[in-house]
């Protein structure tokens, strides 16, 4: 039975990420302890931004001002898009309005859904992140209000 | 003061943007800038700025592009999230995370005030690069 949207609205912090090549080999894309923040918004908008932990400061305040070096390693580390969401059966649907990666605006984002108590599961369509391709899972655990 | 959060609440778009300096000079920094800001209920928030005409990266991994392509991408953007909250109509962003490192950890104070259905964001003077000035960001419910 598909998710009522009240089961995933709110706020959800990336406690793990994994991905798995047609080989069976697992790798993390962003290490053992990556960052992340999933909100979906009661209004039906969405956010999902996440991140290596321990990213190195630019030298300047500018946030658009990086040398090409700070801002390589910027975005080697971390991933950011915001737009709609909706529950279609057994998956979530991102609506991706704006990405700190730009070929991913316009495109819809499905993701297989697992909820197990305060967690859910998101499962990936094959995909390449950091060098490694395959399925991606990642778990996601509801921040306490 | 507790109405100027909940008036809050919400997806916003960005319908207009400026930097005005301290004799009121208005400039738009970037025209063509589309941006997404969300206040969650329960506390949370995310901020997206994006301009126009960004250029997409030749390969498939968004964490895999070139030098000059993530140079690209990374000055044409903008995006944090965190947690929000209101003093009054001071509005405070705590960051947890942001393309932009530094802000990690951050906290951002901001001023809000409504002009009909519009909310108006306006920053503290910044100073650390010459004359003071503020951004202030026009948003319209996102719809």
């Amino acid at each position: 039975m598909p998710a009522k949207p009240e089961q995933l609205i709110g706020s959800w912090r990336l406690k793990k990420w994994i991905l798995t090549d047609g080989n069976g080999r697992v790798t993390e894309p962003m290490g053992p302890n990556p960052w992340g923040l999933i909100i979906y918004a009661a209004d039906g908008y969405m956010s999902a931004m996440l991140a290596m932990p321990d990213r190195t400061p630019f030298a300047g305040n500018d946030p658009l001002g990086g040398s090409p070096e700070e801002a390589h390693r910027a975005m080697s580390s971390c991933h950011a898009y915001v737009g709609r969401w909706r529950i279609d059966g057994e998956s979530v649907v991102h609506s991706v309005e704006m990405a700190l990666w730009p070929n991913m605006v316009g495109t819809e984002q499905v993701r297989h859904y697992h909820l197990d108590g305060n967690r859910v599961i998101l499962k990936t369509p094959p995909m390449t992140r950091k060098g490694a391709s395959g399925i991606a899972e990642l778990t996601w655990e509801r921040v306490a209000g | 003061m507790i109405d100027l959060a909940k008036k809050l609440v919400g997806t916003w778009r960005l319908a207009d943007w400026a930097r005005v300096d301290a004799d009121g000079k208005r400039t738009p920094p970037l025209p063509g800038t589309i941006g997404l800001i969300c206040y969650t209920a329960d506390g949370f928030m995310f901020a997206t700025l994006m301009g126009p005409n960004r250029k997409r990266f030749a390969g498939f991994d968004p964490m895999g592009g070139s030098a000059e392509e993530t140079h690209h991408a990374m000055s044409t953007a903008m995006s944090y999230c965190g947690r929000w909250r209101m003093e009054g109509n001071r509005l405070f962003h705590n960051v947890e995370l942001s393309m932009f490192p530094n802000w990690v950890g951050a906290e951002m104070t901001r001023t809000v005030r409504f002009d009909g259905d519009r909310a108006v964001v306006t920053t503290l003077p910044i100073t650390d690069s010459g004359p003071p000035f503020t951004f202030e960001l026009v948003l319209k419910p996102a719809g």
